[in-house]
């Protein structure tokens, strides 16, 4: 199988504005987050030659023409929120097969102003949603059931019963991330001060048995990363973060469908991402993994291969994952407590780009040389593992 | 006056229409291969295991056994009314165990889907 493996560097990161962004459309805060991350990579965007975007809705073309980006190279690959990790590995593909020099991967959403715009929502049987056939027609949102929420929540219910996992598992989780958020001056709940095991089995049920501080934020938030060529990458502002390795894997849409419903794609995924890079568990100095909700970290860290199968919750007790603890996970606050606009892998992204620079401040992992962005997207339905590394 | 909000429908096409026809007789009809001999659903010209289109319709029994649950507090729709639960249930179909989910609405009107795989 060929290798990615530092043939492609990410130069250039940022988020736009995040939190609620009344009066903003998504492609305002893809502009902001393109320029601030020009200007990170000290990058012009006469230089971007490659574009990747995704989104629920709407066309690459719009993107690109309210950007004035017309690229040689594109990719709008949608598998969910993990679709921003997997255009970073095509991205590498496509400059390493000399297809583009440098390319813009982007996205925005705008969960909370759309909603005071009264923005009407689409598919999934929501109301004004179209035409549903093949398995949309045997959705549950269809029938009573809420949004990726309930899907999880299944995910959780059988791993409590197949492997003796508990509530208060989960729970050190949403406790861990707080923590982290609380060193991160962006992220949105810092202010909200720490929680405990108890605040969250105390916070309203939403799907059991995932309560609410189990579950993700909903923000407003764009996000750009820019990749580009070893050659390029080393003559700019700051030191390239290193492409090690990549692997993708997708295996269903509808969770009824999926294989076994503990188990993710991020297993194939992270294998292949791995064995790419040529490291080993040893060696990952921290993890950023998609937490839409907190079974979504725990099935992460055992399917990557940090534990067995069915023993994330021993693994993350006693806050292993938080600030001091001995492995480091989602040290940006996550989607839990620092932003979560829909779609989160470009954060992923953007905090390991952070943290492998030595930007992170009272959050910054002590000695960090290698990390993983695992996008995990849709109803656990694809994974995107993407390892990188500092020089 | 409120109101009265519409639940959203599936939409029934000559694909999947057998299998609607069977929930108005609360029976729960799933398609089998005639050539690899696997169960598959949700319905599908062609078998998603072989791609052959030599398939049929047959009843299961709907008995099954719980798989994993929820309890969904805030439905995805403003029409459907919460709590409603979902069940993803196993059930025995000859000649092999498979899987299906079940959905529960909240006035009782059941729905069910059947997972890709059958298991082992």
């Amino acid at each position: 199988m060929g290798s990615l493996t530092r043939k492609a560097a990410i130069v250039g990161v940022a988020e736009s504005d995040i939190g609620s962004t009344p009066g903003k459309s998504p492609l305002e805060l893809m502009a902001q987050a393109t320029k601030r991350a020009l200007d990170d990579a000290g990058l012009k965007k006469e230089d971007i030659d490659g574009f990747c975007w995704a989104a629920f809705n709407g066309s690459i073309l719009d993107v690109a023409e309210y950007l004035q980006i017309m690229p040689k190279w594109c990719d709008s690959t949608q598998f969910g929120g993990s679709s921003f990790d997997a255009h970073v590995g095509h991205a590498a593909a496509a400059i390493a097969a000399g297809l583009c020099e440098t390319v813009l991967v982007v996205m925005g959403t705008t969960n909370v102003a759309d909603r005071e715009l009264n923005v009407p929502r689409v598919g999934g049987g929501a109301p004004g949603g179209g035409v549903e056939r093949g398995g949309s027609a045997f959705s549950g949102r269809l029938y009573g059931l809420g949004g990726p929420v309930t899907n999880y929540s299944m995910a959780a219910t059988r791993h409590m019963h197949q492997y003796g996992t508990t509530m208060e598992h989960l729970a050190e989780i949403a406790v861990a991330t707080r923590k982290w958020a609380m060193l991160n001056p962006k992220a949105l709940m810092r202010d909200k001060g720490p929680i405990t095991v108890q605040d969250v089995l105390k916070s309203p049920m939403i799907s059991y048995p995932l309560h609410m501080l189990d579950c993700c934020l909903v923000t407003d938030a764009g996000g750009a990363v820019i990749v580009t060529t070893p050659e390029r990458a080393r003559n700019l502002k700051k030191k390239p973060v290193w492409i090690l390795g990549y692997g993708e894997r997708f295996t269903h849409n509808s969770i009824t469908y999926m294989p076994d419903i503990t188990v993710t794609p991020a297993v194939e995924a992270g294998k292949a991402a791995l064995k790419m890079a040529g490291v080993t568990h040893k060696d990952i100095d921290f993890l950023q993994t998609y937490d839409s909700f907190t079974i979504t970290t725990l099935l992460a860290i055992e399917d990557l291969g940090f534990c067995k199968k069915g023993e994330g919750g021993a693994f993350v007790s006693n806050q292993r994952t938080a600030p001091g603890g001995a492995f480091p996970v989602n040290t940006s606050g996550g989607g839990l407590s620092y932003t979560h606009p829909g779609m989160f892998g470009i954060f992923l992204l953007i905090e390991a780009t952070r943290q492998l620079r030595g930007e992170c401040g009272e959050r910054q992992v002590k000695n960090a040389e290698i990390g993983i962005a695992n996008g995990m997207g849709g109803l656990l339905s694809s994974a995107a593992t993407v390892i990188l590394g500092r020089d | 006056m409120q109101q009265q909000m519409r639940k959203p429908a599936p939409f029934i096409y000559k694909e999947n229409k057998r299998f609607f026809d069977g929930t108005l007789k609360h029976e729960l009809h799933i398609q089998r291969c005639k050539d690899c001999h696997k169960f598959y659903f949700y319905p599908r010209t062609a078998c998603p295991h072989c791609l052959s289109e030599n398939t049929e319709w047959v009843k299961a029994s709907g008995k099954g056994k719980v798989y994993s649950f929820t309890i969904c507090e805030r439905p995805g729709n403003p029409a459907h009314r919460a709590p409603s639960s979902a069940r993803t249930l196993s059930t025995s179909l000859s000649p092999r165990p498979d899987r299906l989910t079940i959905t529960r609405a909240p006035r009782g009107s059941a729905f069910a889907s059947r997972r890709s795989q059958a298991a082992a």
